[in-house]
């Protein structure tokens, strides 16, 4: 071979590389864009068609490699030939055409094509195809990995019961119960749900064996943790938080009439009704207040540290709650936010040391995703 | 083929060598023309491209600018043999051309001995070749194009390097012949020869008025200049170059489908395929300049006006408003390049 013919083959070899490499960019930059969209919109479909979990699962399947598959024939499409790679090169490297003219001379013997061969052949040797064909796909990344986000929150969306699902079993909402939907006709899961975070919570061991009057301190004492973050860092964690979350729980499915009224409801009536019954269940929960007729008069103080932790967490106005006890308002708004953060801080931990028995932890979660969707609002 | 057998017998790195000559030769002649001629720099370096691609300029300017002085010190530092026409309404062609004269020898003996003109050197100055008559024009024709006379019959070629440099003033109009348009085309670049600026004047003034005369150093010589010539005829040219090239004398045709509505609107005939050479050879002219073996499209554009100025014929509408060729190629350039860019 001519040494002609040798620089030609080697800048050909070259130039190939540097096709493959604008083909590989494209292909990636086409499957992100591609596989985002397709997952975006089948993420979309099931946000919009409450899709189970295997339907979901198989609709992001499908849609990624639908993307794949779109996004290989559309990197093989748009490939560019030999002499627009190498315009593409000279381009990037400002090398004035030399790359494509010596790309035009390869059988060309004449001192001159050599000349412009070698030339182009010492500029290509010294980068590379990385270096000049960059991928550039910081945007793309950023945007799919906001599609895959949001695709796999959907995911978990269909994975679980829907909040409001939840509120409407709580509500009575006496939807045909499925294995798809997750949601039960009979007696509310919520409910039930609530019931057993109660018991849970009142076997711990931290609660167990309280008298009354401990009760009484340990309401009095709730009421104060109420009252800043500071006095939150002292209490057991573990009782602490499981009350909590089984007072969460248990008002979650209650009436959501404002606190006035139902700390108005707890202290006329003093006997229990359909709804005393769980908050009698929390009361016990909570700070082992005895038996619900005690809730009546003190009224107490169990209910009042009911309400308290429903508002700890849902932030209800906590002044409001203080109004109902005790005719006062003694705490300031920026206290509330903090006791309402500390509340929820500490049921994050309560969800993390598994204190909430796994199976309604899904509940549990739905509700603080919705008081946090909604602002703190229940 | 020929450019490619000539090419064979050079190895790369003679090639490379002349280049480099080509360069020195470029410079030197810039330098020395810079002694006598004062200022119009890219009007010195589109001659010296003319030249180098065996081709012939056209200069139009006022009198007085120093046209001839430049023509002739581009043969006096080439050392190459100079010839100057004056061209009258009187001028025959044989004045031109040459011819047969009866002559005497010492035995008493006549014959018919060819008498060359002033054609047969290497380069001609044809001063106010627009007031020549049409017939006298014509017998520049073939010298220009196919680079020999005949005169009786007899076919004569001329010695290269060969390059004709025509001069018209563009003010006295008055008794001319205006070139016609095959002839106009014949000529590689039409360059316009602006007035010089005071400080230009200044210094022409300085040195013409003077006892101290400059004087070009002459160097090289034919057979080098022809050597260097065809260096520039073996430089490559790229694919985006010749495309560029291409559309733009495509687009100075107003019947084509991508001339730009100026061109429509104001040109009758657009440029011929001679355009495209010229545009060609001077981009590789100035490829080899820039010290590269293959032209790239930054080498096509300095060359697009002179090579087309000339070439372009206005319709009605472009006369009448005075729309000169020089604008309609500049909007042919941004139609074009502009697109090819995008």
């Amino acid at each position: 071979m001519t040494p002609a013919g040798s620089y030609a083959h080697r800048i050909e070899g070259i130039v190939r590389r540097y096709r493959s490499r604008v083909r590989a960019v494209l292909f990636v930059r086409a499957v992100l864009v591609t596989t985002t969209t397709t997952t975006a919109a089948v993420s979309a479909w099931n946000l919009l068609s409450n899709s189970t979990v295997e339907s979901a699962a198989t609709g992001l399947a499908v849609a990624a490699g639908a993307g794949l598959i779109a996004s290989a024939l559309f990197a093989l499409h748009g490939t560019p030939t030999l002499q627009d790679t190498a315009a593409v090169i000279d381009d990037r490297l400002d090398t004035r055409n030399h790359v494509a003219a010596a790309l035009q001379l390869l059988r060309d013997e004449s001192p001159m094509a050599v000349l412009v061969v070698r030339g182009a052949l010492l500029k290509l040797t010294s980068t590379t195809p990385a270096a000049v064909v960059p991928m550039h796909i910081t945007k793309h990344i950023a945007a799919a990995a906001l599609c895959v986000t949001i695709a796999l929150l959907t995911f978990a969306r269909a994975q679980a019961p829907l909040p409001q699902q939840v509120d409407g079993a709580a509500h009575g909402d006496t939807r045909e119960p499925g294995p798809d939907t997750g949601i039960a006709n009979d007696d509310t899961r919520a409910d039930v749900s609530a019931r057993r975070v109660a018991t849970m919570a009142s076997q711990s061991p931290s609660t167990q064996g309280r008298d009354p009057g401990t009760s009484r301190k340990s309401a009095t004492a709730s009421e104060e943790r109420v009252a800043g973050p500071a006095d939150a860092s002292h209490r057991d964690p573990t009782t602490s938080n499981s009350n909590e979350m089984a007072r969460e729980a248990a008002v979650s499915k209650r009436d959501p009439s404002p606190p006035f009224e139902r700390s108005g409801r707890g202290q006329g009536s003093g006997t229990p009704d359909d709804d005393d019954v769980t908050l009698d269940s929390v009361a016990m929960a909570g700070n082992a207040a005895g038996p619900p007729s005690t809730a009546g008069t003190g009224t107490g103080r169990s209910l009042a540290t009911v309400e308290g932790g429903a508002s700890q967490a849902g932030g209800v106005s906590l002044g409001e709650l203080t109004e109902a006890n005790t005719g006062s308002s003694a705490l300031t708004r920026q206290r509330m936010a903090s006791t309402v953060a500390t509340a929820r801080t500490q049921a994050v931990t309560a969800l993390t040391n598994d204190d909430i028995p796994p199976g309604l932890r899904r509940y549990v979660r739905d509700y603080f995703l919705r008081l946090q969707a909604s602002g703190g609002r229940r | 083929m020929n450019e490619q057998r000539a090419g064979m017998t050079l190895s790369p790195e003679e090639v490379e060598e002349q280049s480099r000559t080509f360069r020195d030769c470029f410079a030197h002649l810039r330098q020395e023309i810079g002694k006598v001629f004062v200022g119009q720099q890219h009007i010195v370096d589109q001659l010296l491209l003319c030249f180098f691609c065996q081709g012939h300029a056209l200069i139009e300017g006022a009198p007085g600018l120093g046209k001839t002085l430049l023509v002739r010190t581009l043969s006096d530092a080439l050392s190459l043999r100079f010839a100057r026409i004056q061209c009258t309404p009187d001028l025959m062609p044989g004045d031109v051309t040459g011819t047969n004269l009866l002559v005497e020898s010492p035995s008493g003996h006549r014959e018919f001995t060819f008498q060359a003109g002033p054609i047969f050197a290497n380069i001609v100055l044809a001063d106010e070749l627009n007031r020549a008559t049409p017939r006298t024009q014509a017998a520049f024709l073939e010298a220009m194009q196919e680079r020999h006379v005949t005169v009786f019959g007899v076919t004569r070629y001329l010695d290269e390097p060969f390059s004709v440099v025509a001069t018209q003033n563009p003010i006295e109009m008055e008794g001319t012949y205006p070139l016609p348009e095959a002839q106009l085309d014949r000529f590689f670049f039409k360059l316009r020869v602006a007035m010089p600026t005071v400080e230009e004047l200044s210094e022409i003034v300085d040195r013409t008025t003077g006892t101290l005369h400059a004087q070009p150093a002459p160097r090289y010589g034919a057979p080098a200049v022809r050597a260097l010539m065809e260096v520039v005829k073996q430089v490559k040219v790229s694919p985006p170059a010749r495309q560029l090239v291409l559309h733009l004398v495509r687009a100075t045709h107003p019947d084509a489908e991508t001339a730009p509505e100026f061109v429509t609107k104001y040109v009758k005939y657009g440029a011929s395929p001679r355009a495209a050479q010229a545009m060609i050879l001077a981009a590789k002219a100035l490829a080899l300049l820039a010290g590269r073996f293959h032209v790239a499209v930054e080498d096509v554009l300095p060359v697009v006006v002179p090579a087309l100025n000339h070439r372009l014929i206005r319709n009605f509408h472009g006369e009448m408003e005075q729309v000169t060729t020089e604008v309609i190629v500049r909007h042919v350039l941004d139609a074009v390049h502009g697109k090819s860019h995008a």
